[in-house]
């Protein structure tokens, strides 16, 4: 099953490398009208985001992670329009027969990819799950309680719920600093900071007086990339999230404008979010927000998110290898890199990669 | 007496004026307007958050900032140290850890929601009421600012033993009605008799969970409420937007104590006021609706959710409360319920929609057909 796996995943993949070869122009300009990103937002996703040659190793460590399956299901995610590739992979990589849902506000891809593929996978409109069946689903938490409750008993859920990511400098190394601000702008503009892995937290190890000041490189480094890289539009929910977010904010924090979104500098007990719940800390939206957290030490502020880091950028291998140690199921990468995991497996590597047994 | 304990006693003294005057009708001897600013001015001065929202400009009245409700969790909202706390009222902290509500005197509370509840619970009368708690006591760690309301309405609207002669005992036995995992439904009989026996009604004081659990306890059976009795229902439907289940759950609690449904009085607060609405009874308002009535000394403004700006007549919004009793923490409260301002008050819409974390989110039209 497994080398049949690889060989459905290699199909998809040279697929995706013609779809983009000969319908990129018009594909950007439908994912423009469909995710609201910028034209350079789209570009930059798919030139950073999506995976187009990936190795012979990660394609079979990506084969490896998955059990195989009669039949899979996956849910698409409608935030990150690059990520049905990968996910699109992980149900092939596990079963012959593969139905997707595409998200309705943006079906792009996957209709695309489908309608090349004569038969390595279907687009429908309802899924219908039997037992023993495997459904990818990726989503907020309390979405995926209510597909749990709706799935049959005996299928398998693969469920990817709501994460983020974070990103680690060292306040003391100033000459580093410039450099990992520019990496963590990448690593923020790309889908406009709404996908799984996007930074919404910087953790920052040094003084609260070293943070207010790397909050201005930040800042400094936002702009510049929003110069080459605007921010798309918002939906009026996230613009609404926005406005809550800075309204909360600025009771406690000065709020830096970056451009199209801001930094702050907060002093936040972060432990507090694993006994009352992300709410507890005010995360930033989607939408190029930013906080950058001093912090004295690195393991109790991660270990306090831990449940929901699904990425770490790191600026130092040193920072690499004590986050690696701390959270062995997050992904730990350099800054600039978050957006753009090895394709190995899922980008969420927090779930059992067996499933859940519904 | 430190000048911002003595300024924050005389603003309490003023609101209290103002209120009383206002339920008077009698013409207020200054205008909400000018008390608002001499809070929001007290305010800027002695609370660190509202400083930080304000700054130096000028101050207007329609520029009062609001602090958000969720700002109560992330921080102290307060005019003045924690040594001060008379009370430190929490909200119920089911998402993000709880609020908390710091109140350097209860007395402004204690009056305006006496007040206001005899005014739009009891219509104004002063005849006395068997009063009953379908909640759980009101600690002695003054958590719960619905505990307090509730006791203090036992205290003003009842103020006697519910057996033998003795003085009033807001912990007397019978008086409220649940403990962890249990209804007292004998208790909820006993009052109802007492009631009838001193022919007066009953006021019930509950949420809409007790309410539920209540209809459960009496399967199908009945607690037949003096004529004249109140249910005054608070909290538990979702975004506080009246809905069919609520619409059914009215039915049934009617049939079951033998009332109409303009005696099952809605009462809108949270946490973070000082102060409540009430609307006419279940459904009373034109088409329908449960309209929310604010008391003269507490105003909600519909607001744009992006903006934070006032929308037009009718239309839905965020609801802003400016709550003149709020002396000591925010006069001006953000909320993420909606409302839509009506002939006679406001309509509650539930709350807005849209999660605050959604990486990799589904769409929630995505989980239709799985």
């Amino acid at each position: 099953m497994s080398s049949s796996g690889r060989a459905r995943v290699e199909r998809l993949l040279e697929l995706s490398r013609a779809l983009l070869g000969e319908q990129r122009q018009a594909l950007s300009e439908r994912w423009h009208a469909t995710t609201g990103l910028s034209p350079e937002g789209v570009a930059w996703a798919l030139d950073h985001c999506l995976e187009r040659a990936p190795s012979a190793a990660e394609i079979a460590a990506l084969v490896a992670t998955v059990p195989s399956a009669r039949r899979a299901h996956v849910i698409l995610p409608a935030q990150v329009f690059v990520a049905a590739q990968r996910a699109l992979a992980l149900a092939l990589a596990s079963a012959p027969q593969v139905f997707v849902r595409p998200s309705r506000r943006d079906p792009v891809l996957a209709q695309a990819l489908a309608a090349r593929g004569q038969g390595l996978f279907e687009c429908v409109a309802e899924l219908s799950v039997q037992p023993g069946d495997h459904v990818w689903a990726y989503g907020a938490d309390l979405t995926l309680s209510a597909l749990r409750a709706q799935l049959p008993a005996g299928a398998v859920l693969h469920a990817h719920g709501s994460g983020f990511g974070v990103a680690v400098v060292e306040l003391t190394q100033a000459a580093r600093l410039t450099d990992a601000a520019r990496a963590i702008a990448e690593d923020v503009l790309c889908f406009d900071q709404r996908g799984c892995l996007s930074p919404r937290l910087v953790l920052a190890l040094g003084q609260e007086s070293q943070a207010h000041s790397f909050a201005d490189t930040l800042a400094a480094a936002l702009v510049e990339a929003g110069r080459r890289v605007p921010r798309g539009a918002l939906s009026a929910d996230e613009r609404a999230e926005e406005s809550w977010y800075r309204q909360c904010l600025a009771c406690f924090a000065p709020i830096l404008d970056s451009g199209h979104g801001s930094v702050s500098v907060r002093a936040l007990e972060l432990s507090l979010a694993a006994s009352q719940g992300l709410a507890a800390l005010l995360l930033p939206p989607a939408g190029r927000h930013l906080q950058i957290v001093p912090v004295e030490r690195l393991d109790p502020a991660l270990r306090g998110l831990e449940r929901w880091l699904t990425s770490v950028g790191c600026a130092t291998p040193e920072l690499e290898a004590r986050a690696r140690a701390l959270l062995p199921r997050a992904r730990v990468v350099p800054l600039g890199r978050m957006q753009s995991p090895a394709f190995d497996g899922p980008v969420d590597l927090r779930a059992d990669p067996g499933g859940e047994l519904i | 007496m430190s000048v911002a304990r003595s300024a924050s006693d005389a603003l309490h003294a003023r609101v209290r004026r103002f209120a009383l005057e206002s339920l008077e009708r009698k013409t207020p001897g200054e205008s909400f307007a000018e008390l608002a600013l001499a809070i929001a001015e007290h305010q800027r001065a002695h609370n660190p958050v509202l400083a930080r929202l304000w700054g130096q400009r000028a101050l207007r009245f329609e520029d009062i900032p609001a602090v958000p409700a969720d700002a109560f969790r992330l921080g102290r909202v307060a005019c003045f140290d924690g040594g001060e706390d008379v009370a430190r009222f929490q909200t119920s902290g089911t998402t993000g850890g709880a609020g908390v509500h710091f109140f350097r005197t209860l007395d402004t509370y204690r009056l305006l929601s006496v007040v206001w509840g005899r005014h739009q619970l009891l219509r104004a009368s002063s005849a006395p009421r068997t009063v009953l708690g379908l909640a759980a006591p009101f600690e002695p760690e003054r958590r719960s600012s619905l505990g307090f309301m509730m006791q203090e309405f036992m205290r003003e609207f009842d103020g006697r033993a519910l057996t033998g002669a003795g003085p009033f005992d807001p912990l007397e036995p019978g008086r409220w009605l649940l403990a962890p995992g249990a209804l007292d439904l004998e208790a909820l009989r006993r009052g109802a008799e007492r009631a009838a026996r001193l022919g007066e009604p009953v006021l019930l004081l509950a949420t809409s969970f007790a309410l539920s659990w209540l209809l459960e306890a009496l399967a199908g059976g009945r607690v037949a409420l003096p004529p004249g009795s109140v249910v005054m229902q608070t909290g538990g439907f979702k975004g506080h937007a009246r809905s069919l289940d609520d619409a059914a759950l009215a039915d049934a609690l009617c049939a079951a104590l033998q009332l109409h449904r303009a005696q099952l009085i809605g009462e809108y607060g949270m946490t973070e006021l000082s102060s409540q609405l009430y609307d006419g009874g279940f459904a009373q308002g034109r088409e329908g609706q449960s309209v929310f009535v604010e008391p003269p000394w507490l105003r909600v403004t519909p607001v744009d959710p992006i903006t934070l700006l006032p929308v037009a007549d009718g239309e839905l919004g965020l609801a802003r409360f400016t709550d003149l009793a709020n002396v000591d923490s925010s006069l001006a409260i953000l909320t993420q319920d909606q409302v839509r301002r009506v002939e006679g008050g406001i309509v509650l819409l539930g709350r807005r929609s849209g999660a605050s974390l959604r990486g990799c989110s589904l769409a929630a039209e995505a989980l239709a057909g799985a």
